[in-house]
């Protein structure tokens, strides 16, 4: 064999195989002939090496035939993966060839015996393995479970079970061996044969018993760590606190913090089904009954509150003219409008805004986290396909989320319920200021016929105190509209101006500059800089 | 978000008893073929399948859950985003058929008010080991306000159908909800009283 290598006995040969050529080139006359000769001789050449590494290949594959029967005999079976290995990565079509050549009786045997190997040699890893990684050790731990109870106390299971991890350890090591060397076997073969292999074997390691133990186990964890997520969310709405001059409330930092521990210890479970299954009851979670307490809050809403702190307003004004007239003078109303439900709605609102930020981060964390975990397993393929699409699932909860913030912009937009409620508590101030009226004066008539003493013109009283009334009215209420529209109308502070000072047009504004700030810096999305560089 | 090459995507998860012939549906759709002894399904399979249906390109994402009860706490989180159940039965099995009401309580409790159920009886190329009537599935599908379809997964009878018509619902659902989203009037044609299953040209 070895000569047949050597370069100048290559050339010899070349040269004699081309014997009839000699004569060409002796009558050659230009070099482009030349150079035609030379590839055709090349060409002889490369035909050559191919026949002598056919030749080679033969042997070889007699050679491993030989081999592995002997190692399987011996139950050698790394030697016997050895052979099966070399007969693998030995040229297909070569071996086609040689099956057409004069010994293809002898060459087909040879096939079939080594595919023949290459199968038991599979099914007896596969068996060997599950025995020993599985059966195995769960046989150790049933057959020595009584004995090790009995003789060294109930609490010694544990020792026996920390030496057994390790070999466990060890066992799975090979399994992963195993893996790697499958794909050195088929390092050569066609991409649709190497993902066949790798199909079959994610299916042998899917539907083991062990693994089909380990999604049962999945299903008890799930439906718990659920419930746990539940109540804890459902808690962390309960203790919502609003910090003062905090942007959101608590419990949009607590809900995400308690959705992402949930879903990340699904994640140490390594399984995809368990992560998914988590995900999407965190999305359940989000987008019912967390929504629901968004929407709930919202609909409690801005408009409401401020239009009771009118109503109360103007009844405390009404009692507080009473008791004034009783003492003979009207002093001037400071009016305590209860701030606390108007910055609760623009806190939801903001947390809406937050809890769709807060989503887009878990979703990035997650995807990272998973992309890590499963970017090494066997069939992770399929894993991160569901997992992905769980993942823009939630991102989809996130627009959802936002979708509610556009609906309550744009429901104030079409029908106005502000305006409509203000009509309806309209009409019962009225109703009631009527009554008040009424009352005040009976007390006013009292009052001059129990204490004769006071100068106050009976007669003239009454215009002054309905006209006193009524503008006070009035002017409550157009300070309310008026805080309103400077808490509601504008998306920047500099808006303002527009319609301010110079620009108010026909309007004349009766919150005072100091007010309009005060008003402005409810606004959760106005910096206070910039409401104080305001020049009004 | 990147550009993705589809007009409409919808969620299909297919549920009912183990054995039944889901996954082999979903093989068939998806690949072309009747896998040979297709072992119980473990957790959840998904699937993505592109179709054209009148030049609207449909992505369905296909969610084979197990059928065993083992797993069902996993298969149950799917429900709620589904936007499509295949609920299937074996013809030749007369208890997958009395299975029904159970899965149908699983769907009520967990499934969203808008999703489109269909049932699926299975393997009709078995047909003289037939259990349960055709006219009797139908007429509990009726009851049940469902779809209700005759397949073959070995056969690869009704399996694109299936599929296909379900995606014409889904369209047409999603069209309706957009339409009362903005408050105008439904389209000539587009009213509810349509039969779904003779809309689509399958072939
Ligand atoms: N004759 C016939 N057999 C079928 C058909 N569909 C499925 N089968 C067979 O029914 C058995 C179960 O099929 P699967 O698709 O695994 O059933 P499954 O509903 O996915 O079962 P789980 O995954 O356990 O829930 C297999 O042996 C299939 O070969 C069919 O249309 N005709
Ligand atoms: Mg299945």
């Amino acid at each position: 064999m070895d000569e047949f290598g050597s370069p100048a006995v290559r050339r010899s040969n070349a040269a004699a195989f081309s014997s009839v050529r000699t004569e060409t080139i002796e009558s050659l006359t230009d070099l482009d002939d030349l150079e035609r000769v030379y590839a055709q001789l090349c060409a002889e050449e490369k035909r050559l090496y191919q026949a002598i590494q056919r030749a080679d290949d033969i042997l070889d594959l007699k050679f491993c035939t030989d081999g592995v029967q002997t190692a399987l005999r011996n139950q050698d079976y790394e030697q016997a993966a050895a052979h099966i290995h070399r007969y693998l990565s030995l040229d297909q079509s070569v071996i086609e060839l040689s099956r057409q050549g004069g010994e293809s009786t002898a060459v087909d045997a040879s096939l079939a015996l080594l595919q023949e190997a290459e199968l038991s040699l599979k099914a007896l890893v596969t068996k060997r393995l599950e025995e020993a990684v599985v059966t195995g050790i769960a046989r150790i731990v049933e057959t020595h479970q009584p004995i090790v109870e009995t003789y060294y106390g109930p609490g010694r299971l544990y020792t026996l079970l920390t030496h057994l991890q390790k070999e466990c350890d060890v066992q799975a090591q090979k399994v992963r061996r195993i893996t790697a060397d499958f794909e050195i076997a088929d390092a050569t073969a066609a991409e649709s044969i190497i993902r066949e292999h790798q199909q079959c074997l994610e299916r042998l390691l899917k539907d083991c018993q062990l693994s089909c133990t380990v999604q049962e186990l999945i299903g008890y964890y799930i439906p718990m760590e659920e419930y746990y997520m539940r109540e804890t969310v459902n808690k962390a709405v309960a203790m919502d606190t609003a910090e003062a001059g905090q942007l959101s409330s608590s419990m949009v930092d607590d809900v995400f913090y308690i959705v992402k521990k949930c879903i990340s210890r699904a994640l140490t479970s390594g399984s995809s089904d368990c992560v998914c299954a988590m995900i999407n009851h965190a999305i359940s979670a989000l987008e019912t009954d967390f929504r629901e307490v968004l929407v709930t809050k919202l609909r409690a809403g801005f408009p409401a509150s401020t239009l009771q702190d009118l109503h109360r307003g103007v009844t405390s004004a009404v009692s507080l003219m009473q008791s004034s007239l009783q003492q003979g003078k009207i002093q001037s109303l400071g009016i305590e409008s209860q701030e606390q439900a108007k910055t609760a709605y623009l806190v939801t609102l903001n947390n809406v805004q937050v809890c769709s930020e807060n989503i887009s981060t878990l979703k990035k964390n997650l995807e990272s986290d998973c992309a890590k975990l499963f970017s090494q397993v066997a069939g992770s393929e399929q894993a991160q396909a569901k997992i992905d699409s769980c993942l823009s699932d939630l991102v989809n909860t996130a627009s959802k989320l936002k979708d509610l913030l556009q609906e309550e912009f744009s429901e104030y937009e079409a029908n106005d319920p502000w305006v409509q409620q203000l009509v309806v508590q309209l009409e019962q101030l009225m109703a009631e200021f009527k009554v008040k009226k009424v009352a005040c004066v009976f007390i006013v008539d009292d009052d001059v016929r129990s204490d004769g003493g006071r100068v106050c013109p009976q007669v003239g009283l009454y215009p002054v105190i309905y006209d006193t009334l009524t503008s006070l009215m009035t002017s409550l209420i157009a300070m309310e509209l008026e805080k309103t529209i400077f808490k509601s109308s504008f998306s920047r502070v500099s808006e303002i101006l527009d319609y301010w000072g110079p620009n108010s047009g026909p309007l004349t504004w009766r919150l005072t500059p100091a007010e309009v700030r005060q008003v402005l810096a409810l606004r959760v999305d106005f910096r206070s800089e910039d409401i104080k560089r305001l020049r009004l | 978000m990147a550009m993705e090459d589809y007009d409409y995507l919808f969620k299909i998860v297919l549920i009912g008893n183990a054995g039944v012939g889901k996954t082999c549906l979903v093989r068939r759709f998806t690949q072309g073929l009747f896998p040979p002894g297709q072992g119980a399904t473990i957790g959840v399979d998904f699937m993505i399948k592109t179709v054209e249906i009148k030049g609207v390109k449909v992505k369905l994402q296909i969610w084979d859950t197990a059928g065993q009860e083992r797993f069902r706490s996993i298969t149950q989180s799917y429900y709620r985003s589904a936007n499509a159940l295949i609920l299937t039965y074996d013809i030749t099995c007369e208890d997958s058929f009395r299975c029904l009401p159970e899965w149908l309580r699983e769907i009520e409790q967990y499934a969203n008010n808008q999703v489109v159920t269909i049932l699926v009886g299975n393997k009709i190329d078995l047909a003289d080991k037939r259990e349960v009537h055709r006219q009797r599935a139908e007429e509990f599908a009726e009851a049940q306000n469902m779809l209700y379809l005759e397949t073959s997964a070995k056969e690869s009878d009704n399996v694109e159908k299936l599929f296909l018509d379900l995606a014409c619902v889904l369209i047409r659902e999603a069209k309706q909800n957009t339409l009362d989203n903005n408050d105008s009037a439904p389209m000539p044609g587009e009213g509810k009283n349509i039969s779904y299953l003779s809309c689509c040209n399958v072939n």
